[in-house]
């Protein structure tokens, strides 16, 4: 037995010290999928606590056949997915609405960006942006991708596919959208 | 499986390049999703250490003791008729598989004539009297003894088991395999690697007249 696999024994069986040792092994690829899914900051952190605690909660019923790291993802990814779900009903009518509004409020956090990558991403279609998310920044083939989003590999393929060049796109036209917003905030009395 | 079409490096970094966090809200986070686990962990462990404590009372009550004049042997012996009239455990000596469903073994010995399991939990083993009540009188972990070892850290020196052994194991809970062996001792067991017999990982004391 590994000694990651011994780890998460022993916290499932309640050993605090080791299910603190595993939450914090984990955090920073948890906070990055639950940022990069969501875009804005306070509800990414938001996102984040509940995926830790979704973690917990569940760790008891982790049965082993995934590896570790890709069921926390899962739980990552569905605690992003229920944050967004949050936010559509909390305020926002739509979601084009969504996306203009919170790239625009994060270009305004960015303003020295050379390459705003989060306010292209906010702008790349939800389903597309969790599936780069998952494969670009916790590192998951396709076979992983789909078994957390629950969709055929070959459709994994395609979002990947078509969210790399709507993503490759909207930075390639980076430079002037941020210059842009750039004055028109500034620009702003 | 291969990717039909990457991100170019640029854009992958930027991807990754997540501002860090705020240590204190990292803490803040942990701390309460640790929250989510004394109830449900913490309590129900709690409540079995308090059940086999009250257990251990009665059978320390009903157990027939004798006064230790060998030296090491542990001051156990065989229980009188009392022994029948305690209340039964609801289960028979760990054998429908602990109470986590984590167990990989059961070891069955006897030490001056009472009967004994030593129940294998990855890293830990429980001591049971080996019949009803089948109360637990301790546990041992060895994972970070094994750490130790893995990392040669504060190693005793080498020191082979020459005493026989009351169970013998096999385990790599800490990364590398080794042998353990468990020993009488003057008042109870001990845990001890079968190369490094002169300092136990750890010990159960057996009860005796004045327990």
């Amino acid at each position: 037995m590994t000694s990651d696999a011994l780890l998460v024994k022993r916290a499932q069986r309640g050993d605090r010290n080791a299910v603190d040792a595993l939450l914090r092994e984990n955090y920073d690829i948890i906070r990055a999928v639950c940022h990069r899914i969501i875009i804005n900051t306070s509800d990414a952190e938001d996102a984040t606590q509940m995926a830790l605690i979704a973690i917990v909660r569940a760790l008891p019923s982790f049965d082993g056949r995934a590896k570790f790291s890709t069921w926390v993802y899962r739980i990552a990814t569905n605690a992003a997915l229920d944050e967004l779900r949050r936010i559509k009903r909390r305020d926002i009518p739509n979601d084009d609405a969504q996306f203009e509004n919170i790239s625009v409020t994060d270009a305004t956090h960015a303003v020295d960006a050379q390459m705003d990558v989060s306010a292209a991403l906010a702008q790349v279609a939800e389903e597309f942006r969790v599936a780069l998310v998952l494969r670009h920044i916790a590192d998951l083939d396709y076979e992983e991708i789909a078994v957390i989003l629950e969709v055929p590999v070959g459709t994994v393929r395609s979002r990947l596919s078509r969210g790399r060049a709507q993503l490759t796109a909207l930075l390639g036209n980076q430079g002037e959208s941020t210059h842009r917003q750039n004055n028109d905030i500034g620009g702003q009395p | 499986m291969s990717d039909d079409n990457e991100l170019t490096p640029e854009i992958e970094a930027a991807l990754r390049d997540i501002p860090a966090g705020d240590p204190a809200l990292r803490d803040q986070h942990i701390a309460a999703a640790l929250g989510e686990l004394a109830p449900a962990a913490t309590m129900k462990r709690r409540n079995l250490f308090a059940a086999a404590a009250a257990v251990l009372v009665l059978a320390g009550a009903g157990f027939a003791v004798s006064e230790n004049s060998d030296g090491d042997a542990p001051a156990v012996a065989a229980p009188d008729t009392t022994i029948t009239s305690l209340p039964k455990a609801s289960g028979e000596c760990q054998k429908s598989g602990g109470f986590w469903g984590d167990v990989g073994g059961i070891d069955y010995f006897t030490l001056r004539g009472v009967a004994f399991e030593l129940v294998h939990r990855d890293d830990l083993v429980d001591l049971y009297f080996g019949s009803e009540p089948c109360t637990m009188l301790g546990t041992i972990g060895y994972y970070e003894a094994m750490q130790r070892r893995d990392n040669q850290e504060g190693l005793p020196s080498e020191s082979t088991c020459t005493k026989d052994p009351l169970v013998q194991f096999t385990s790599d809970a800490g990364g590398q395999e080794y042998r353990l062996a468990l020993l009488e001792t003057s008042d109870g067991v001990s845990l001890f690697f079968e190369d490094r017999c002169n300092e136990p990982i750890g010990s159960i004391t057996l009860p005796t007249s004045g327990d």
